[in-house]
């Protein structure tokens, strides 16, 4: 999906310092309990909020509950339960000359796949979703945007608040401009779009939408692939 | 050329060392003029660029220089360099970020198997850069030298032909960051046989004899080669540790020793420039900015900067440190704009307080990383194709101005104290790890994949006090606690470390050294006799150390306080030579009898003078680091005048200068000492 000679310039500053806020909404924060057990049985937890959790309240059979700790603590989303054995295998896998040949997004897809799939390695999610975004995303992507390019402008109670071109070709991403490279007409959502179409004839898609609708939709959408 | 105290000799005349990024194969060659122009609007009389290996040498064996791509011609771009009247620094790598996809080396380097770093189980090492995930190179690599030689000499003649003379370049940066790729905890790399044999060099060249290490080691090894690396910590007492520290050392030894290499091909060249480098964000483990500049032919080693909004802590500590430590302060890299994958951006306002707020702190030189908006990269004053972002070309014009015409950078700070970090005890927390795993998050599109290291610290009883922080191992508690004392009273500070020259102790009336269980000899000696010292005040906390760094008895520390105290079991505090600091809490800044310049109470702000070379004229810089708008009544003894330089507001009467102060700013002024009250603003 994502060529690695990618292009990303002409980026407005103004606006573009507001992607962490439109990523947020592709890739919510979620709170991951880490588990690692010791070589002698021991168990030790952390969050990725650096808050420490003893697993021993909550084994059963000698393993840690999964759904005790749900129960417990609301804001986990996702349990690591890692052994030493499972992680060396995971990061000998994971590090191997073969992953090269991969594209970027293709590869951080398989690092969470193989945590589920490693042997020493156990993942518990609260409900059952794919757990990287890029799934999703590729999803959406392979299923609205064909070669050509897609303007996405996102408006805050009718200001321009973000937008970004993404321009595919052989179904790759290649490049990843903002409208500021039309400086002269840059927060003119319908002079760019005609700007665009003369730039890219038959193969322009332009949404416009607020920016509270795209972060419902989105969420909407993920629910729906979830 | 070379590097001064406070900037660059160019043909025999010191400049003021303010530069900023521009990537010449980024930018139409029909923009090169306009945007060097705007440059030149700005204020600026040097630029900075990189010169890309992957860039020029676009298939093995095969390279152009604007032959085929007019971007390229880096030939053409020094030539308008010099008709710009622009001094130009160059950067040829072989690592050098950029945000390019491999950051800068081509691609079949980075696929040779010979290149390449391990793991400790035996497989690559992995960058995952959000444009493609690629093979770390391994710095004990050969062939990665053979190669970086070919390159460096293919860009050779290009750069002799602009130095000298009317020639723009005044200098070259060896390597970029060497710190491989980030990834700084021991254990994740480098495992590759190259490594492993230059780590067993590293031990020969310390223990001389296998004897001498078994010795070290409590082991009984039959030769350097039966010697295998550890993978984490597996010991499980404090005489186990040395096999360790050594570990963690040789990690330091290779980042020197790739320096060392490629200032030895940049010396092959015979290009007669100043050699300096860029340290990415480190002053711990596994680098050292004193011993980089220890290193023959290195005259200078900076630390880059990338500040978040209103980060304050950051630059206090970065650029105190460079002040203490280094020759020549300087960040070769601050953040002027950003890369694509942050969250958010700076505005002009937020750049230019951490901008003065450095130089507030000691900062002597910088470049501005970036002035010019390139492929994933924006923010900058001037764009790709030679427009102007007003808010951030306004903000460095005004800001330039001032600080050539006021002449900044030949005024000096001068804190009275320095805070030396314990290295050693950010050795030994790096090290106290079962296993370290690689990093396999990047910015902030590629989130989640990472475990916290914390989860394999040992809960190994080692007899010994380590240090209780633990969100990083550069951080220390007794450190942190002395920092924020000495603030909260505002007392200006330095910091540096072990490595840190010993005449350069005598800048300073009172060092706090951070000290636990072990200290090297060496250094135990040298605070000694800094204690001895007319005048001068020692301050040791957490610990008092009693024994060296092999485990073994060295009290020199001990005898020192004891001779002070009468007797070293009596550990309480004492207004001369050494004094025992267990809790900084306790520390009461009047026993520090150092004069201030000014006094005053309020908090959130802080101040700094920074002296005329001549005598007591100063620069006063006042920081407001709240969201508010602050007065501030700044009380002194002596009559002086005041004049605004920067964003001062405020009067002066009866001994009290009251200036008000916006949020998150900086503001300067001029004062002249005066024979005779004059009060007059």
């Amino acid at each position: 999906m994502i060529s690695s000679r990618i292009h990303m310039d002409y980026l407005q500053p103004e606006t573009w310092t507001h992607l962490g806020v439109i990523l947020s909404c592709l890739n919510p924060e979620k709170e991951v309990l880490h588990i690692l057990k010791t070589d002698t049985g021991k168990f030790r937890g952390i969050t990725s909020h650096q808050q420490r959790i003893a697993p021993e309240e909550f084994l059963s059979s000698g393993e840690p509950e999964p759904q005790k700790i749900f129960s417990k603590y609301g804001e986990i989303e996702e349990i690591r339960v890692y052994t030493l054995p499972g992680l060396e295998s995971y990061y000998t896998k994971v590090q191997d000359s073969s992953v090269y040949s991969m594209d970027i997004d293709d590869y951080l897809i398989y690092l969470y796949q193989m945590q589920e799939q490693t042997e020493g390695i156990q993942i518990y999610t609260r409900r059952n979703k794919t757990r990287c975004y890029l799934e999703y995303l590729k999803q959406l992507i392979d299923q609205n945007v064909k070669d050509g390019a897609f303007l996405l402008w996102l408006t805050n109670h009718g200001e321009l608040y973000f937008n970004c071109i993404l321009e595919y070709k052989g179904g790759k991403l290649v490049r990843l401009t903002t409208s500021d490279r039309y400086p002269d007409a840059y927060c003119d959502y319908d002079e760019v779009c005609l700007r665009l179409k003369s730039e890219y004839p038959g193969s322009v898609q332009c949404v416009t939408i607020e920016l509270r609708e795209f972060a419902e939709r989105i969420e909407g959408f993920f629910r729906k692939q979830g | 050329m070379k590097f001064t105290d406070n900037g660059i000799e160019i043909k025999g005349m010191e400049k003021p060392l303010y530069c900023g990024s521009v990537h010449y194969w980024r930018i139409e060659k029909e923009n090169w003029g306009r945007v060097l122009d705007e440059i030149c609007g700005m204020g600026f009389e040097i630029i900075e660029t990189y010169i890309p290996w992957s860039v020029h040498e676009y298939e093995e064996g095969r390279y152009d220089f604007g032959e085929l791509d007019g971007k390229k011609d880096l030939d053409g771009f020094l030539h308008l360099c010099e008709e710009k009247g622009l001094s130009v620094i160059v950067r040829p790598g072989p690592h050098i970020n950029a945000e390019l996809t491999l950051f800068g080396y081509p691609e079949w380097i980075l696929q040779d198997e010979r290149i390449q770093a391990k793991n400790p189980w035996g497989t690559t090492v992995v960058y995952p850069y959000v444009t493609k995930q690629f093979p770390i190179p391994s710095y004990a690599s050969e062939v990665l030298y053979e190669k970086t030689e070919e390159y460096f000499k293919k860009i050779a003649p290009v750069l002799h032909r602009h130095i000298g003379g009317k020639g723009c370049i005044i200098a070259v940066q060896a390597d970029n960051e060497t710190c491989n790729f980030f990834r700084d905890r021991p254990y994740i790399m480098d495992y590759s046989d190259a490594s492993l044999k230059l780590y067993r060099q590293f031990l020969e060249e310390r223990y001389q004899t296998v004897e001498m290490l078994n010795e070290s080691y409590r082991s009984n090894y039959p030769d350097f080669e039966g010697v295998v690396a550890p993978r984490g910590f597996r010991g499980e007492k404090k005489e186990d540790l040395p096999y360790y520290f050594d570990w963690v050392e040789y990690k330091e030894y290779q980042i020197l020793y790739a320096l060392k290499r490629m200032i030895a091909i940049l010396n092959k060249l015979d290009l007669k420039l100043p050699i300096f480098h860029n340290c990415a964000y480190q002053n711990y483990t596994p680098i050292s900015v004193p011993r980089d500049e220890e290193i023959k032919g290195l005259s200078v080693a900076g630390i880059d900067a990338y500040q978040e909004p209103k980060d304050r802590e950051m630059l206090q500590e970065r650029i105190r440190y460079l002040a203490g430590s280094s020759r020549l302060p300087f960040v070769p890299e601050f953040g002027s704009g950003s890369w694509f994958d942050r969250n958010c951006l700076l505005s002009a306002e937020e750049e230019e307080y951490g901008y003065l707020y450095s130089f507030m702190n000691g900062l002597k030189a910088i470049s501005f990383y970036m002035l010019v908006e390139r492929d994933r990269w924006t923010g900058c004053p001037v764009t790709a194709d030679g427009r102007v972002r007003e808010n951030f070309y306004r903000m460095f014009q005004e800001m330039l101005r001032m600080l050539q015409e006021e002449k900044v950078c030949q005024y000096q700070r001068r804190p009275r104290i320095l805070i030396l970090k314990n290295y050693d005890m950010g050795r030994l927390k790096a090290l106290y790890s079962i296993m370290d795993l690689n990093l396999l998050s990047s910015n902030c599109f590629i989130t989640g994949p990472d475990i916290p290291a914390v989860l394999f610290t040992p809960d190994t009883d080692l007899g010994i006090h380590m240090d209780g922080e633990d969100s990083h191992y550069a951080k220390e508690v007794w450190v942190d606690q002395v920092a924020e004392v000495l603030n909260g009273q505002h007392y200006e500070f330095n910091y540096s470390d072990r490595y840190l020259q010993e005449e350069r102790y005598g800048d300073y009336d009172v060092i706090f050294a951070s000290c636990y269980d072990f200290m090297d000899r060496e250094t135990q000696e040298r605070l000694v006799r800094f204690s001895k010292s007319n005048g001068k005040k020692l301050f040791l906390g957490p610990y008092i150390p009693y024994m060296d760094r092999d485990f073994r008895a060295c009290t020199v520390l001990e005898k020192a306080l004891a001779e002070d105290l009468e007797t070293a079991k009596q550990k309480v505090p004492s207004r001369c030579g050494i004094t025992f600091l267990p809790d900084p809490d306790g520390l009461d800044c009047d026993d520090l009898q150092l004069n201030r310049e000014y006094v005053y109470e309020e908090a959130e702000v802080e101040i700094a003078v920074h002296y005329h070379p001549a005598g007591r004229d100063h620069l006063l810089f006042m920081a407001n680091h709240s969201d508010r708008e602050k007065t501030v009544r700044l009380h002194y003894q002596e009559n002086r005048s005041f004049r605004s330089v920067w964003r001062g507001k405020g009067s002066s009467k009866n001994n009290t200068l009251t200036a008000e102060l916006a949020p998150y700013t900086v503001s300067i002024w001029k004062a002249k000492m005066e024979e005779e009250a004059d009060d007059k603003q």
